[in-house]
């Protein structure tokens, strides 16, 4: 993994949509939280907003961007040092690179079965609230897109090409919803639970989660609120199942 | 359904509907100048576009109460150091304008095509000017806004697009204390029946309401009870 970043120039880095916007946004109070800076960092980091091997602004600018001093920063880089999530090189071509979470499983056993039930119950409210409110508001326009969104996650074969697209799905619901604020809740929960969702599906997988996003499509074109808000409400109960039961694998063979 | 009465939103919001129009004047001003600095230099750079920052920031500083952002959207292809650009500026509470940075490298994971915005793409088929939205910008601003463009063309070639962002709120507050005023509960909407602003809160923001508004060319005055 190592020889093959350094042969990579270093990329611009693409803290650039709203949701790595939302993620970075000057913390209000943010004065000596590192742990804070820390957290939302790994999350864009999390959430592939950063790619493995993209280099990040340098010290001054980032911590401008966040509206922390350097020293803050400085000390919220040290820990995601420590996690792993990012690997400082010093020299004319250095700086401080991403770097993707080694063991896909890792991040899983982050979080207990409690916190997964309890992100799981919270991306119930946003999603299901979200596609309800889409089935109401949107207009033939948004249907069309979260279509064609449907389509680019058929078309995805590998984990992250999945994983992007069903967040942007998801991101699009909300906005079909004509929610600023949903949108940014799904941006961030898939941050949380986006590398989560990254694992590797188990045959057959993907074309069931490609089939009811279809029919989520369906019950907003057809502006079934109700239908729509338990279509998205089951979807996360089923991959909150998928996680939990992965989790208690992990009890197992610890 | 009980029937519902629809008047063009002029009538009553001659105001506000002025400075859109204005607003557009602007843009069409702005479109018409980087369609001359195209001509000029035969294939522009950014550094051209960029020339055309005094009038970005004029346009932002005579509509400061109702637009926060504007600038010029290139079609692909067009600049010669550049793929796709975007010379967008907006306001912030820092006060300054500052320059919108948004990933155009389609390999990215947030790479942002704005060629399928309806901002880009309706004015780009219609070739007239577009008010998009309201619409949530989960993209760029995170902000529930309509987008004003007008298409720049040379001859049968697209240039790009003029544009400039309102937000709902702001136009919230320059409409509704002439619709509170009103002894009739009605929704401003867009031509398509989404409701931007409403003086009851039976009817709010971003909600449909199809009847009276098909076909409509601008926005539109629904009596809602």
């Amino acid at each position: 993994m190592v020889s093959l970043r350094q042969h990579r120039e270093p990329a611009p880095v693409g803290l650039t949509t709203a949701a790595a916007r939302t993620l970075l946004a000057p913390l209000d109070d943010a004065g000596g939280r590192a742990d804070l800076v820390a957290r939302r960092l790994g999350e864009a980091i999390r959430l592939g907003l950063v790619l493995d091997g993209e280099r990040l602004p340098n010290e001054a600018r980032l911590a401008e961007q966040l509206g922390v001093s350097t020293v803050t920063l400085r000390e919220a880089l040290a820990m995601l040092r420590e996690q792993g999530l990012v690997s400082t090189r010093r020299g004319r071509r250095g700086g401080t690179f991403v770097r993707a979470p080694a063991d896909p499983a890792a991040p899983l056993l982050r979080f207990s079965v409690q916190e997964l039930r309890d992100l799981g119950d919270h991306r119930a409210a946003i999603s299901g609230t979200a596609a309800r409110l889409a089935a109401e508001r949107a207009l033939p326009e948004e249907v069309h897109r979260l279509h064609e969104q449907a389509q680019r996650l058929r078309a995805a074969t590998t984990a992250s090409e999945r994983r992007r697209a069903d967040t942007q799905f998801t991101i699009e619901v909300a906005a079909a919803a004509q929610s600023p604020r949903l949108a940014r809740e799904e941006a961030r929960l898939r941050a949380q639970v986006g590398d989560l969702l990254g694992l590797a599906l188990e045959a057959g997988e993907h074309a069931l989660l490609v089939r009811e996003r279809d029919r989520l499509v369906d019950a907003i074109a057809s502006r079934k609120a109700e239908r729509a808000r338990r279509l998205a409400e089951r979807h996360v109960a089923v991959e909150t199942e998928r996680l939990i039961r992965r989790r208690l694998r992990a009890y197992g063979s610890a | 359904m009980t029937r519902q009465r629809v008047q063009p939103a002029d009538d009553v919001l001659g105001d506000v509907m002025g400075e859109l129009e204005q607003v557009f004047a602007a843009l069409a001003a702005l479109g018409a100048r980087f369609a001359d600095l195209v001509e000029q230099t035969g294939q522009p750079s950014r550094e051209h576009v960029a020339s055309l920052r005094p009038a970005i920031f004029d346009l932002l500083a005579a509509h400061r109460e109702l637009v926060t952002g504007a600038g010029i959207v290139t079609a692909p292809g067009l600049l010669a150091d550049a793929p796709r650009w975007l010379e967008w500026w907006w306001t912030t509470t820092r006060g300054a304008p500052e320059a919108l940075r948004v990933n155009l490298d389609p390999g990215a994971p947030d790479f942002y095509d704005y060629t399928t915005t309806d901002w880009y793409a309706t004015p780009e088929r219609t070739r007239l000017a577009r008010m998009a939205g309201p619409f949530v910008d989960f993209a760029c601003t995170n902000e529930y806004a309509i987008t004003l463009s007008s298409p720049v063309h040379a001859g049968g070639e697209m240039l790009g697009v003029a544009a400039a962002d309102v937000l709902v709120s702001s136009v919230e507050g320059r409409v509704l204390p002439t619709l509170v005023a009103l002894d009739r509960a009605v929704a401003l909407t867009n031509a398509d029946g989404r409701v931007i602003t409403s003086n009851t809160p039976a009817v709010v923001t971003g909600q449909r309401v199809d009847a009276g508004a098909q076909g409509a060319s601008s926005w539109l005055l629904v009596e809602t009870s």
